[in-house]
Protein backbone atom coordinates (compact mmCIF):
# COMPACT_ATOMS: atom_id res chain seq x y z
CA UNK A 1 0.00 0.00 0.00
CA UNK A 2 1.77 3.65 -0.74
CA UNK A 3 2.09 6.05 1.55
CA UNK A 4 -0.13 8.50 2.39
CA UNK A 5 1.08 12.25 2.23
CA UNK A 6 1.05 12.32 5.84
CA UNK A 7 2.90 9.63 6.34
CA UNK A 8 5.53 10.93 3.60
CA UNK A 9 5.47 14.26 5.47
CA UNK A 10 6.48 12.38 8.40
CA UNK A 11 8.85 10.77 6.98
CA UNK A 12 10.63 13.50 5.16
CA UNK A 13 10.89 15.27 8.28
CA UNK A 14 12.18 12.42 10.82
CA UNK A 15 15.17 12.08 7.96
CA UNK A 16 16.08 15.72 7.73
CA UNK A 17 15.93 15.20 11.68
CA UNK A 18 18.46 12.24 11.40
CA UNK A 19 20.33 14.05 8.44
CA UNK A 20 20.99 17.37 11.09
CA UNK A 21 21.61 15.26 13.73
CA UNK A 22 24.16 12.27 12.54
CA UNK A 23 25.13 13.76 9.15
CA UNK A 24 27.65 10.71 8.72
CA UNK A 25 24.84 8.31 9.04
CA UNK A 26 22.86 10.22 6.59
CA UNK A 27 25.63 10.03 4.10
CA UNK A 28 26.48 6.20 4.55
CA UNK A 29 22.38 5.84 4.02
CA UNK A 30 22.86 8.51 1.22
CA UNK A 31 24.98 5.69 -1.06
CA UNK A 32 21.66 3.54 -1.15
CA UNK A 33 19.11 5.85 -2.27
CA UNK A 34 20.27 9.98 -2.03
CA UNK A 35 18.85 10.41 -5.32
CA UNK A 36 15.36 9.62 -5.04
CA UNK A 37 13.02 11.91 -4.89
CA UNK A 38 12.12 11.79 -0.69
CA UNK A 39 13.43 9.90 1.98
CA UNK A 40 11.29 7.09 1.59
CA UNK A 41 9.34 8.03 -1.14
CA UNK A 42 8.89 5.48 -4.74
CA UNK A 43 12.04 5.61 -6.26
CA UNK A 44 12.64 7.63 -8.95
CA UNK A 45 12.34 5.86 -13.16
CA UNK A 46 15.97 5.61 -13.58
CA UNK A 47 16.79 4.08 -10.25
CA UNK A 48 14.51 1.08 -11.56
CA UNK A 49 16.36 0.88 -15.20
CA UNK A 50 19.11 -1.72 -13.76
CA UNK A 51 16.23 -4.16 -13.06
CA UNK A 52 14.47 -3.75 -16.17
CA UNK A 53 18.22 -4.21 -17.84
CA UNK A 54 19.35 -7.18 -15.90
CA UNK A 55 15.76 -8.63 -16.57
CA UNK A 56 16.08 -8.60 -20.19
CA UNK A 57 19.86 -9.81 -19.71
CA UNK A 58 18.55 -12.93 -18.04
CA UNK A 59 15.68 -13.58 -20.67
CA UNK A 60 18.10 -13.37 -23.60
CA UNK A 61 20.70 -15.40 -21.74
CA UNK A 62 17.39 -18.05 -21.17
CA UNK A 63 16.79 -17.86 -24.61
CA UNK A 64 20.35 -18.50 -25.84
CA UNK A 65 21.04 -21.19 -23.49
CA UNK A 66 18.15 -23.29 -25.09
CA UNK A 67 18.81 -22.18 -28.44
CA UNK A 68 22.58 -23.41 -27.24
CA UNK A 69 22.04 -27.05 -25.76
CA UNK A 70 19.30 -27.86 -28.82
CA UNK A 71 22.14 -27.33 -31.54
CA UNK A 72 24.21 -29.18 -29.17
CA UNK A 73 22.00 -31.80 -28.61
CA UNK A 74 20.26 -32.11 -31.97
CA UNK A 75 16.36 -33.85 -32.28
CA UNK A 76 17.40 -35.54 -28.98
CA UNK A 77 15.24 -33.71 -26.53
CA UNK A 78 12.00 -33.86 -28.11
CA UNK A 79 12.20 -37.17 -29.08
CA UNK A 80 12.76 -37.94 -25.18
CA UNK A 81 10.33 -35.24 -23.81
CA UNK A 82 7.18 -35.74 -25.73
CA UNK A 83 4.78 -35.11 -22.78
CA UNK A 84 5.64 -31.51 -23.77
CA UNK A 85 3.19 -31.88 -27.00
CA UNK A 86 0.88 -33.98 -24.89
CA UNK A 87 0.55 -31.07 -22.30
CA UNK A 88 -2.18 -30.89 -21.46
CA UNK B 1 -8.77 -27.44 8.71
CA UNK B 2 -7.03 -24.55 10.96
CA UNK B 3 -7.54 -21.02 11.10
CA UNK B 4 -10.10 -19.29 9.77
CA UNK B 5 -9.66 -17.50 7.29
CA UNK B 6 -10.89 -13.53 7.07
CA UNK B 7 -10.18 -10.52 4.80
CA UNK B 8 -8.51 -7.92 6.37
CA UNK B 9 -10.17 -4.49 6.40
CA UNK B 10 -7.70 -2.63 3.99
CA UNK B 11 -7.70 -5.72 1.42
CA UNK B 12 -11.50 -4.91 0.86
CA UNK B 13 -12.08 -2.78 -2.57
CA UNK B 14 -8.74 -1.18 -2.48
CA UNK B 15 -5.58 -2.92 -4.30
CA UNK B 16 -2.64 -3.34 -2.23
CA UNK B 17 -0.79 0.24 -4.24
CA UNK B 18 -4.02 1.59 -2.80
CA UNK B 19 -5.98 2.34 -5.96
CA UNK B 20 -9.73 1.32 -6.27
CA UNK B 21 -9.74 -2.43 -6.94
CA UNK B 22 -10.82 -2.85 -10.66
CA UNK B 23 -14.23 -3.44 -10.63
CA UNK B 24 -16.55 -5.26 -13.96
CA UNK B 25 -19.45 -3.80 -13.89
CA UNK B 26 -21.45 -5.50 -16.41
CA UNK B 27 -20.20 -9.32 -16.42
CA UNK B 28 -19.84 -10.66 -12.93
CA UNK B 29 -22.88 -10.56 -11.38
CA UNK B 30 -24.18 -13.99 -10.29
CA UNK B 31 -24.89 -14.77 -13.83
CA UNK B 32 -21.94 -13.89 -15.32
CA UNK B 33 -20.16 -16.82 -13.05
CA UNK B 34 -19.03 -20.09 -13.63
CA UNK B 35 -21.55 -22.96 -11.94
CA UNK B 36 -20.46 -26.22 -11.24
CA UNK B 37 -21.13 -28.17 -14.48
CA UNK B 38 -18.83 -25.03 -16.48
CA UNK B 39 -16.26 -24.95 -13.79
CA UNK B 40 -16.06 -29.00 -14.53
CA UNK B 41 -15.85 -28.34 -17.98
CA UNK B 42 -13.15 -26.09 -17.30
CA UNK B 43 -10.78 -28.37 -15.82
CA UNK B 44 -11.83 -31.19 -18.36
CA UNK B 45 -11.70 -29.06 -21.03
CA UNK B 46 -8.23 -27.75 -20.04
CA UNK B 47 -6.82 -31.14 -19.28
CA UNK B 48 -8.13 -33.01 -22.28
CA UNK B 49 -6.29 -30.76 -25.07
CA UNK B 50 -4.66 -32.86 -28.14
CA UNK B 51 -2.08 -34.96 -26.40
CA UNK B 52 -4.49 -37.75 -25.48
CA UNK B 53 -5.25 -38.26 -29.00
CA UNK B 54 -1.73 -39.56 -29.43
CA UNK B 55 -1.32 -41.33 -25.86
CA UNK B 56 -2.51 -44.37 -26.54
CA UNK B 57 0.48 -44.71 -29.69
CA UNK B 58 3.04 -43.91 -27.01
CA UNK B 59 2.20 -45.51 -24.63
CA UNK B 60 1.84 -48.81 -26.47
CA UNK B 61 5.57 -48.24 -27.20
CA UNK B 62 5.87 -48.95 -23.70
CA UNK B 63 3.71 -51.78 -23.22
CA UNK B 64 0.89 -52.66 -20.83
CA UNK B 65 3.05 -52.04 -18.30
CA UNK B 66 1.88 -48.24 -18.61
CA UNK B 67 -1.32 -49.40 -17.14
CA UNK B 68 -0.78 -49.45 -13.25
CA UNK B 69 1.78 -46.65 -13.80
CA UNK B 70 -1.90 -44.79 -15.00
CA UNK B 71 -3.59 -45.85 -11.88
CA UNK B 72 -1.11 -44.79 -10.04
CA UNK B 73 -0.65 -41.35 -11.64
CA UNK B 74 -4.44 -40.95 -11.22
CA UNK B 75 -4.60 -41.53 -7.35
CA UNK B 76 -1.84 -39.05 -7.12
CA UNK B 77 -3.97 -36.71 -9.18
CA UNK B 78 -7.08 -37.67 -7.18
CA UNK B 79 -5.27 -36.63 -3.98
CA UNK B 80 -3.78 -33.31 -5.49
CA UNK B 81 -7.35 -32.08 -6.58
CA UNK B 82 -8.83 -33.12 -2.63
CA UNK B 83 -6.03 -30.91 -1.61
CA UNK B 84 -7.12 -28.11 -4.11
CA UNK B 85 -10.70 -28.67 -2.56
CA UNK B 86 -9.50 -28.43 1.02
CA UNK B 87 -7.73 -25.08 -0.20
CA UNK B 88 -10.25 -23.56 -2.37
CA UNK B 89 -12.37 -24.21 0.92
CA UNK B 90 -9.81 -22.34 2.71
CA UNK B 91 -8.94 -19.54 0.39
CA UNK B 92 -11.68 -19.09 -2.02
CA UNK B 93 -9.81 -16.35 -4.28
CA UNK B 94 -8.00 -16.00 -7.28
CA UNK B 95 -5.39 -17.46 -8.21
CA UNK B 96 -4.84 -20.53 -6.62
CA UNK B 97 -1.51 -21.77 -5.94
CA UNK B 98 -0.18 -18.52 -6.13
CA UNK B 99 -2.72 -17.75 -2.88
CA UNK B 100 -2.01 -20.61 -1.58
CA UNK B 101 1.75 -20.43 -0.91
CA UNK B 102 1.65 -16.58 -0.87
CA UNK B 103 -0.45 -17.01 2.38
CA UNK B 104 1.53 -19.92 3.67
CA UNK B 105 5.67 -19.11 2.70
CA UNK B 106 5.42 -15.05 2.34
CA UNK B 107 4.84 -13.09 -0.75
CA UNK B 108 8.03 -14.15 -3.19
CA UNK B 109 6.64 -17.79 -2.77
CA UNK B 110 3.21 -16.61 -3.84
CA UNK B 111 5.14 -14.55 -7.06
CA UNK B 112 7.28 -17.95 -8.32
CA UNK B 113 3.99 -19.80 -8.03
CA UNK B 114 2.53 -17.52 -10.27
CA UNK B 115 5.58 -16.52 -12.41
CA UNK B 116 5.87 -20.35 -12.69
CA UNK B 117 2.42 -21.31 -13.43
CA UNK B 118 2.54 -17.75 -16.17
CA UNK B 119 5.08 -19.63 -17.64
CA UNK B 120 3.74 -22.63 -18.21
CA UNK B 121 0.55 -21.44 -19.60
CA UNK B 122 1.45 -19.24 -22.51
CA UNK B 123 4.89 -21.69 -23.11
CA UNK B 124 2.02 -24.81 -23.05
CA UNK B 125 -0.28 -22.95 -25.62
CA UNK B 126 2.32 -22.27 -28.29
CA UNK B 127 2.83 -26.64 -27.88
CA UNK B 128 -0.94 -26.96 -28.22
CA UNK B 129 -1.61 -24.67 -31.07
CA UNK B 130 1.11 -26.85 -33.25
CA UNK B 131 -0.54 -29.39 -32.51
CA UNK B 132 -3.64 -28.14 -33.16
CA UNK B 133 -2.34 -27.00 -36.42
CA UNK B 134 -1.45 -30.75 -37.47
CA UNK B 135 -5.09 -31.60 -37.46
CA UNK B 136 -5.99 -28.85 -38.92
CA UNK B 137 -3.86 -29.44 -41.75
CA UNK B 138 -5.38 -33.25 -41.94
CA UNK B 139 -8.06 -30.70 -43.96
CA UNK B 140 -6.60 -27.47 -45.68
CA UNK B 141 -3.05 -29.07 -46.20
CA UNK B 142 -1.44 -26.05 -46.27
CA UNK B 143 1.89 -27.20 -45.06
CA UNK B 144 4.13 -24.54 -45.96
CA UNK B 145 5.56 -22.63 -43.15
CA UNK B 146 3.25 -19.36 -43.76
CA UNK B 147 0.57 -21.62 -44.28
CA UNK B 148 1.08 -22.87 -41.25
CA UNK B 149 2.13 -20.31 -39.07
CA UNK B 150 -1.50 -18.44 -40.50
CA UNK B 151 -3.60 -21.44 -39.13
CA UNK B 152 -1.64 -21.93 -35.65
CA UNK B 153 -2.72 -17.92 -35.51
CA UNK B 154 -5.70 -18.47 -36.10
CA UNK B 155 -6.03 -21.24 -32.74
CA UNK B 156 -4.35 -18.44 -30.54
CA UNK B 157 -6.42 -15.55 -31.36
CA UNK B 158 -9.83 -16.82 -31.53
CA UNK B 159 -9.61 -17.87 -27.86
CA UNK B 160 -8.20 -14.28 -27.42
CA UNK B 161 -11.41 -12.62 -29.00
CA UNK B 162 -13.55 -14.87 -26.93
CA UNK B 163 -11.84 -13.94 -23.76
CA UNK B 164 -12.16 -10.66 -24.42
CA UNK B 165 -16.07 -10.84 -24.26
CA UNK B 166 -16.05 -11.55 -20.71
CA UNK B 167 -16.52 -14.67 -18.43
CA UNK B 168 -20.07 -15.69 -19.41
CA UNK B 169 -18.81 -16.36 -23.40
CA UNK B 170 -15.46 -18.58 -22.40
CA UNK B 171 -17.88 -20.80 -20.08
CA UNK B 172 -20.00 -21.18 -23.10
CA UNK B 173 -17.66 -21.83 -25.47
CA UNK B 174 -15.72 -24.34 -22.99
CA UNK B 175 -18.98 -26.06 -21.83
CA UNK B 176 -20.17 -26.78 -25.44
CA UNK B 177 -16.01 -27.75 -26.28
CA UNK B 178 -15.76 -30.02 -23.93
CA UNK B 179 -19.13 -31.83 -24.21
CA UNK B 180 -17.67 -31.98 -28.16
CA UNK B 181 -14.77 -33.48 -27.14
CA UNK B 182 -15.76 -35.49 -24.40
CA UNK B 183 -18.91 -37.16 -25.69
CA UNK B 184 -16.84 -39.21 -29.05
CA UNK B 185 -13.68 -40.33 -26.70
CA UNK B 186 -15.50 -41.65 -23.93
CA UNK B 187 -18.09 -43.19 -26.74
CA UNK B 188 -14.62 -45.20 -27.91
CA UNK B 189 -13.66 -45.44 -24.43
CA UNK B 190 -16.79 -47.92 -23.48
CA UNK B 191 -18.03 -49.24 -26.96
CA UNK B 192 -14.64 -50.56 -27.50
CA UNK B 193 -14.45 -52.58 -24.34
CA UNK B 194 -17.46 -54.89 -26.43
CA UNK B 195 -14.63 -55.02 -29.69
CA UNK B 196 -11.66 -56.01 -27.02
CA UNK B 197 -9.14 -58.97 -27.92
CA UNK B 198 -6.35 -59.97 -25.40
CA UNK B 199 -4.06 -60.31 -28.53
CA UNK B 200 -3.95 -57.18 -29.39
CA UNK B 201 -2.76 -56.12 -26.11
CA UNK B 202 1.07 -56.80 -27.02
CA UNK B 203 4.04 -57.00 -24.45
CA UNK B 204 3.57 -56.29 -20.48
CA UNK B 205 6.78 -54.38 -21.26
CA UNK B 206 7.97 -53.32 -24.45
CA UNK B 207 11.09 -51.23 -24.59
CA UNK B 208 13.40 -54.22 -24.81
CA UNK B 209 14.82 -52.72 -21.65
CA UNK B 210 14.20 -53.33 -17.55
CA UNK B 211 10.40 -52.68 -15.96
CA UNK B 212 11.97 -49.82 -13.99
CA UNK B 213 12.88 -48.15 -17.31
CA UNK B 214 9.62 -48.79 -18.76
CA UNK B 215 8.25 -47.62 -15.50
CA UNK B 216 10.56 -44.20 -15.75
CA UNK B 217 9.07 -44.06 -19.34
CA UNK B 218 5.74 -44.17 -18.56
CA UNK B 219 5.84 -41.31 -15.75
CA UNK B 220 7.13 -39.44 -18.13
CA UNK B 221 4.54 -39.86 -20.62
CA UNK B 222 1.08 -40.45 -17.88
CA UNK B 223 2.58 -37.46 -14.80
CA UNK B 224 1.66 -34.74 -17.48
CA UNK B 225 -1.75 -36.28 -18.23
CA UNK B 226 -3.39 -34.18 -15.91
CA UNK B 227 -1.47 -30.59 -15.98
CA UNK B 228 -4.73 -28.20 -15.93
CA UNK B 229 -6.45 -29.54 -12.95
CA UNK B 230 -5.75 -26.88 -10.91
CA UNK B 231 -7.52 -24.84 -13.43
CA UNK B 232 -10.67 -23.62 -11.24
CA UNK B 233 -8.52 -22.87 -8.21
CA UNK B 234 -7.14 -20.15 -10.47
CA UNK B 235 -10.16 -18.34 -11.39
CA UNK B 236 -11.92 -19.06 -8.23
CA UNK B 237 -13.47 -15.71 -7.89
CA UNK B 238 -15.43 -16.37 -11.03
CA UNK B 239 -16.97 -19.14 -9.46
CA UNK B 240 -20.21 -19.53 -7.96
CA UNK B 241 -20.00 -20.43 -4.24
CA UNK B 242 -16.30 -20.73 -4.67
CA UNK B 243 -15.55 -22.15 -1.14
CA UNK B 244 -17.43 -25.56 -2.05
CA UNK B 245 -17.81 -25.37 -6.24
CA UNK B 246 -13.71 -25.56 -6.49
CA UNK B 247 -13.49 -28.60 -4.92
CA UNK B 248 -16.02 -30.48 -6.38
CA UNK B 249 -15.05 -29.41 -9.75
CA UNK B 250 -11.61 -30.06 -9.28
CA UNK B 251 -11.98 -34.09 -7.99
CA UNK B 252 -14.93 -34.21 -10.42
CA UNK B 253 -12.85 -32.97 -13.23
CA UNK B 254 -9.71 -35.39 -12.40
CA UNK B 255 -12.01 -38.12 -11.77
CA UNK B 256 -14.15 -38.20 -15.02
CA UNK B 257 -10.87 -37.25 -16.79
CA UNK B 258 -9.14 -40.28 -14.95
CA UNK B 259 -11.55 -43.08 -16.29
CA UNK B 260 -11.70 -41.28 -19.51
CA UNK B 261 -7.74 -41.98 -19.81
CA UNK B 262 -7.97 -45.88 -19.06
CA UNK B 263 -10.72 -46.86 -20.23
CA UNK B 264 -9.78 -44.59 -23.57
CA UNK B 265 -6.38 -46.50 -23.04
CA UNK B 266 -7.35 -50.14 -22.87
CA UNK B 267 -10.18 -49.54 -25.36
CA UNK B 268 -7.49 -48.71 -27.78
CA UNK B 269 -4.99 -51.51 -26.71
CA UNK B 270 -7.55 -54.17 -27.21
CA UNK B 271 -8.94 -52.94 -30.81
CA UNK B 272 -6.07 -52.32 -32.73
CA UNK B 273 -3.33 -54.52 -32.65
CA UNK B 274 0.25 -53.95 -30.84
CA UNK B 275 2.62 -53.66 -33.69
CA UNK B 276 -0.21 -51.14 -35.69
CA UNK B 277 -0.92 -48.87 -32.81
CA UNK B 278 2.59 -48.35 -31.92
CA UNK B 279 3.08 -46.97 -35.44
CA UNK B 280 -0.06 -45.46 -35.41
CA UNK B 281 -0.53 -40.96 -35.90
CA UNK B 282 -4.39 -41.48 -35.03
CA UNK B 283 -4.66 -44.26 -32.39
CA UNK B 284 -8.59 -43.23 -31.97
CA UNK B 285 -9.40 -43.49 -35.61
CA UNK B 286 -7.20 -46.83 -35.98
CA UNK B 287 -9.68 -48.47 -33.13
CA UNK B 288 -13.09 -47.14 -34.62
CA UNK B 289 -12.00 -48.38 -37.96
CA UNK B 290 -11.22 -51.78 -36.28
CA UNK B 291 -14.67 -51.33 -34.88
CA UNK B 292 -16.69 -50.57 -37.30
CA UNK B 293 -15.08 -50.56 -40.26
CA UNK B 294 -14.94 -47.36 -43.36
CA UNK B 295 -12.14 -44.53 -43.57
CA UNK B 296 -14.54 -41.83 -42.29
CA UNK B 297 -13.27 -41.97 -38.79
CA UNK B 298 -9.79 -40.39 -39.19
CA UNK B 299 -12.06 -37.58 -40.41
CA UNK B 300 -14.15 -37.44 -36.96
CA UNK B 301 -11.45 -38.01 -34.93
CA UNK B 302 -9.53 -34.91 -36.85
CA UNK B 303 -12.70 -32.86 -36.36
CA UNK B 304 -12.69 -34.10 -32.21
CA UNK B 305 -8.70 -32.86 -32.03
CA UNK B 306 -9.53 -29.84 -33.57
CA UNK B 307 -12.35 -29.34 -31.19
CA UNK B 308 -10.79 -29.96 -28.25
CA UNK B 309 -7.49 -28.42 -28.88
CA UNK B 310 -9.64 -24.75 -28.90
CA UNK B 311 -11.53 -25.40 -26.18
CA UNK B 312 -8.23 -26.19 -24.45
CA UNK B 313 -6.51 -23.19 -26.10
CA UNK B 314 -9.55 -20.99 -25.11
CA UNK B 315 -9.62 -22.53 -21.21
CA UNK B 316 -5.46 -21.84 -20.86
CA UNK B 317 -5.90 -18.31 -22.33
CA UNK B 318 -8.23 -17.81 -19.59
CA UNK B 319 -5.73 -18.83 -16.92
CA UNK B 320 -2.82 -17.03 -18.26
CA UNK B 321 -4.54 -14.04 -17.58
CA UNK B 322 -5.96 -14.78 -14.51
CA UNK B 323 -3.05 -15.70 -12.31
CA UNK B 324 -1.25 -12.65 -13.16
CA UNK B 325 -4.63 -10.65 -12.48
CA UNK B 326 -4.29 -11.96 -8.95
CA UNK B 327 -0.69 -11.41 -8.53
CA UNK B 328 -0.61 -7.98 -9.92
CA UNK B 329 -3.60 -7.18 -7.51
CA UNK B 330 -0.95 -7.44 -4.90
CA UNK B 331 1.38 -5.52 -6.42
CA UNK B 332 3.66 -8.93 -6.98
CA UNK B 333 3.04 -8.34 -10.99
CA UNK B 334 3.00 -5.15 -13.17
CA UNK B 335 -0.26 -3.32 -12.25
CA UNK B 336 -1.84 -3.13 -15.84
CA UNK B 337 -2.30 -7.06 -15.48
CA UNK B 338 -5.07 -6.01 -13.15
CA UNK B 339 -6.78 -3.68 -14.96
CA UNK B 340 -10.34 -5.33 -16.08
CA UNK B 341 -12.30 -4.13 -18.99
CA UNK B 342 -15.81 -2.88 -18.62
CA UNK B 343 -16.69 -6.81 -19.16
CA UNK B 344 -14.43 -8.03 -16.81
CA UNK B 345 -12.07 -9.12 -18.83
CA UNK B 346 -7.42 -8.91 -17.84
CA UNK B 347 -7.00 -7.41 -21.13
CA UNK B 348 -3.42 -6.55 -20.56
CA UNK B 349 -2.78 -10.65 -19.27
CA UNK B 350 -4.81 -11.87 -22.18
CA UNK B 351 -2.78 -10.04 -25.17
CA UNK B 352 0.30 -9.99 -23.29
CA UNK B 353 0.29 -13.82 -22.85
CA UNK B 354 -1.29 -14.32 -26.60
CA UNK B 355 1.88 -12.06 -28.04
CA UNK B 356 4.02 -14.55 -26.30
CA UNK B 357 2.52 -17.39 -27.34
CA UNK B 358 2.04 -16.60 -30.88
CA UNK B 359 6.47 -15.44 -30.88
CA UNK B 360 6.68 -19.14 -29.92
CA UNK B 361 4.42 -20.05 -32.37
CA UNK B 362 6.29 -18.62 -35.21
CA UNK B 363 9.65 -19.59 -33.12
CA UNK B 364 8.21 -23.77 -33.74
CA UNK B 365 7.88 -22.78 -37.52
CA UNK B 366 11.51 -21.33 -38.27
CA UNK B 367 13.32 -23.95 -35.71
CA UNK B 368 10.84 -26.87 -34.64
CA UNK B 369 14.20 -28.25 -32.50
CA UNK B 370 15.09 -24.95 -30.56
CA UNK B 371 11.19 -24.41 -30.08
CA UNK B 372 10.94 -27.89 -28.48
CA UNK B 373 14.03 -27.30 -26.56
CA UNK B 374 12.61 -24.43 -25.40
CA UNK B 375 9.55 -25.84 -24.28
CA UNK B 376 10.92 -28.60 -22.03
CA UNK B 377 10.55 -25.50 -19.32
CA UNK B 378 7.33 -26.12 -19.32
CA UNK B 379 7.39 -29.42 -17.91
CA UNK B 380 9.36 -28.61 -14.89
CA UNK B 381 7.21 -24.97 -14.05
CA UNK B 382 4.00 -27.15 -14.59
CA UNK B 383 5.00 -28.64 -11.24
CA UNK B 384 6.26 -25.86 -9.27
CA UNK B 385 2.41 -24.56 -8.17
CA UNK B 386 1.76 -27.95 -7.37
CA UNK B 387 4.60 -28.63 -5.27
CA UNK B 388 3.77 -25.77 -3.40
CA UNK B 389 -0.15 -25.77 -3.06
CA UNK B 390 0.43 -29.19 -1.12
CA UNK B 391 3.06 -27.88 0.70
CA UNK B 392 1.07 -25.26 2.05
CA UNK B 393 -1.78 -28.00 2.87
CA UNK B 394 0.67 -29.77 4.62
CA UNK B 395 1.81 -26.62 6.75
CA UNK B 396 -1.41 -25.70 7.64
CA UNK B 397 -2.26 -29.39 8.91
CA UNK B 398 0.85 -29.38 11.26
CA UNK B 399 0.42 -25.99 12.11
CA UNK B 400 -2.73 -25.38 13.08
CA UNK B 401 -2.62 -25.04 16.88
CA UNK B 402 -6.01 -26.64 17.37
CA UNK B 403 -8.07 -29.40 18.15
CA UNK B 404 -8.63 -31.98 15.54
CA UNK B 405 -9.94 -35.20 14.77
CA UNK B 406 -7.01 -37.61 14.90
CA UNK B 407 -8.88 -39.82 11.80
CA UNK B 408 -9.69 -36.76 10.08
CA UNK B 409 -6.05 -35.58 10.39
CA UNK B 410 -4.81 -38.56 9.30
CA UNK B 411 -6.68 -38.84 6.44
CA UNK B 412 -5.77 -35.22 5.48
CA UNK B 413 -2.36 -35.88 5.82
CA UNK B 414 -2.18 -38.48 4.02
CA UNK B 415 -4.01 -36.85 1.28
CA UNK B 416 -1.71 -34.17 1.51
CA UNK B 417 1.46 -35.98 1.73
CA UNK B 418 0.56 -37.87 -1.60
CA UNK B 419 -0.32 -34.71 -3.63
CA UNK B 420 3.08 -33.72 -2.43
CA UNK B 421 4.68 -36.80 -3.76
CA UNK B 422 3.20 -36.53 -7.18
CA UNK B 423 4.57 -32.95 -7.48
CA UNK B 424 8.13 -34.16 -6.54
CA UNK B 425 7.69 -37.44 -8.93
CA UNK B 426 6.36 -34.53 -12.10
CA UNK B 427 9.59 -32.87 -11.59
CA UNK B 428 11.37 -35.86 -11.21
CA UNK B 429 9.95 -36.92 -14.67
CA UNK B 430 10.62 -33.67 -16.25
CA UNK B 431 13.80 -34.46 -16.69
CA UNK B 432 17.68 -33.31 -16.79
CA UNK B 433 17.40 -30.32 -19.15
CA UNK B 434 13.87 -29.35 -18.38
CA UNK B 435 14.97 -29.09 -14.78
CA UNK B 436 17.43 -26.80 -16.00
CA UNK B 437 15.96 -24.66 -18.21
CA UNK B 438 13.01 -24.47 -15.78
CA UNK B 439 15.25 -23.04 -12.79
CA UNK B 440 16.49 -20.81 -15.30
CA UNK B 441 13.46 -19.73 -16.69
CA UNK B 442 12.10 -19.16 -12.86
CA UNK B 443 15.14 -17.22 -12.13
CA UNK B 444 14.34 -14.60 -14.86
CA UNK B 445 11.46 -13.70 -12.67
CA UNK B 446 13.14 -12.67 -9.87
CA UNK B 447 13.94 -8.74 -11.62
CA UNK B 448 10.46 -8.98 -11.95
CA UNK B 449 9.37 -9.37 -8.72
CA UNK B 450 12.04 -6.36 -7.27
CA UNK B 451 10.81 -4.07 -10.35
CA UNK B 452 6.78 -5.10 -8.55
CA UNK B 453 8.11 -4.61 -5.60
CA UNK B 454 10.18 -1.60 -5.91
CA UNK B 455 6.62 0.29 -7.94
CA UNK B 456 4.51 -0.69 -5.12
CA UNK B 457 6.03 1.66 -2.81
CA UNK B 458 7.21 0.16 0.03
CA UNK B 459 10.30 -1.87 1.51
CA UNK B 460 10.59 -5.68 2.56
CA UNK B 461 8.16 -8.08 3.36
CA UNK B 462 4.13 -7.28 3.98
CA UNK B 463 4.25 -10.65 5.77
CA UNK B 464 2.31 -9.10 8.89
CA UNK B 465 -0.32 -7.80 7.09
CA UNK B 466 -1.33 -10.73 4.72
CA UNK B 467 -4.00 -9.71 2.51
CA UNK B 468 -6.54 -11.39 0.11
CA UNK B 469 -7.55 -9.56 -2.99
CA UNK B 470 -11.26 -8.66 -2.97
CA UNK B 471 -13.08 -10.31 -6.01
CA UNK B 472 -13.12 -8.63 -9.72
CA UNK B 473 -16.49 -7.55 -8.95
CA UNK B 474 -15.04 -5.57 -5.74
Amino acid sequence: MALSRAERRTLDEIARRVAAEDPEYARRLSAFGGHEAGALGLPARRSLLPVVLVGVLLAVSFAAFAVATARRDGGEPARRAPHVLLRP
Amino acid sequence: MGRPHTVPRHAKGRTRTGDPRPRADTDLGAAGKLGLPQSTALVVGNIVGTGIFLLPASLAAIGTISFPVMVGTTLGAIALALVFGKLGARIPTSGGPYAYARNAFGEFMGFWSAWSFWLTAWGGNAGIAVAWVGYVNHFLHWDSTAGKTAIGLVGVWIPVLINLTGVRNIGLFQTVTTVLKFVPLIFVAIVGLFFVRSENFGPFNATGGSAWSAVALALGLILFIYSGMESVTIVAERVKDPAKNVGRASVSGVLACGILYILATVAVFGTVPHGELARSTAPFADSLNNMFGGTWTGHAMAVCAIISGIGALNGWTMLVAEMPMAAARDGLFPAAFARLSRRGAPVTGILVGAVLTTLMLVFAYLSENTFNTILLFASFTTAIPYFFSAAAQLFWLVTGGRTVSRARMAKDLTVAVVALVFSFAIVYASGEQAVMLGILAMLVGVPVFIWAKARRGEYGSRDRQPALPAGPGG
